[in-house]
């Protein structure tokens, strides 16, 4: 999923998702208001859960 | 679970499930578009979630602009998937739509049986049939899931690590 959202390489894709299956939680994605909540529309749109928190 | 379900051709994707496994499919991804019809189900709520988890304001507002249109495409993947039952190869909007309410659907039966929870103990059809029946679905769209994703990354150009 990230590698087809985010044009991410097999191997952080990967990264990422073990992330969240051993974590709960990665950052994915990280970018000024407008985009990161795009980023969250986009991921929710594939059944993945996101939220933003701002740095 | 068997392997095998989508195998990749030159048409696409296709979908190979067993006569029970479609119906069973079908059933639930109807019982799935009345919860999303009716949105009182306390675990849909999960799906739309406080998005800046700071400013609560701002995230109805997120939530005020996005979830007519979210709902709209969750029902709109939801009939592809339908489609796509009949055996028909999967083109990239359809298989998108197949992971995405693939995912849709195991996202709301974990929150139903709290998977993500520390003291989650999978439920034993011996002391809650209702629920080891859930969680054994979970599972099973799962392995769906994990099948047709390992299927479509076969496709996919190389990416990027940035």
């Amino acid at each position: 999923m990230f590698r087809k959202l985010f044009g991410y390489s097999q191997q952080k894709a990967h990264r990422l998702m073990m992330q969240v299956h051993t974590e709960g939680k990665a950052v994915v994605a990280s970018g000024q208001r407008e985009k990161a909540e795009f980023d969250v529309y986009r991921l929710h749109e594939h059944g993945l859960w996101a939220i933003l928190e701002q740095d | 679970m068997a392997r095998g379900r989508f195998r990749l051709g030159p048409d696409g994707i296709t979908v190979t499930l067993r006569d029970d496994e479609r119906a069973g499919l079908a059933a639930v991804l109807e019982q799935f578009r009345k919860l999303l019809l009716e949105g009182t189900d306390a675990s849909m709520l999960r799906f739309q979630p406080p998005v800046h988890i700071h400013d609560l304001q701002a995230s109805d507002e997120f939530w005020d602009m996005a979830a007519g249109p979210l709902l709209q495409h969750r029902l709109e993947a939801l009939d592809t998937v339908e489609a796509g039952l009949a055996g028909a190869p999967l083109d990239d909007e359809a298989v998108s739509a197949w992971m995405q309410t693939l995912n849709s659907l195991r996202l709301y039966l974990g929150n139903t049986l709290e998977v993500g929870a520390a003291t989650f103990d999978p439920p034993r059809p011996g002391d809650q049939p209702q629920e080891a029946a859930r969680y054994m679905l979970y599972e099973w769209l799962g392995g769906l899931l994990d099948q047709l994703v390992t299927t479509a990354a076969g496709a996919l150009p190389p990416g990027n690590d940035d």
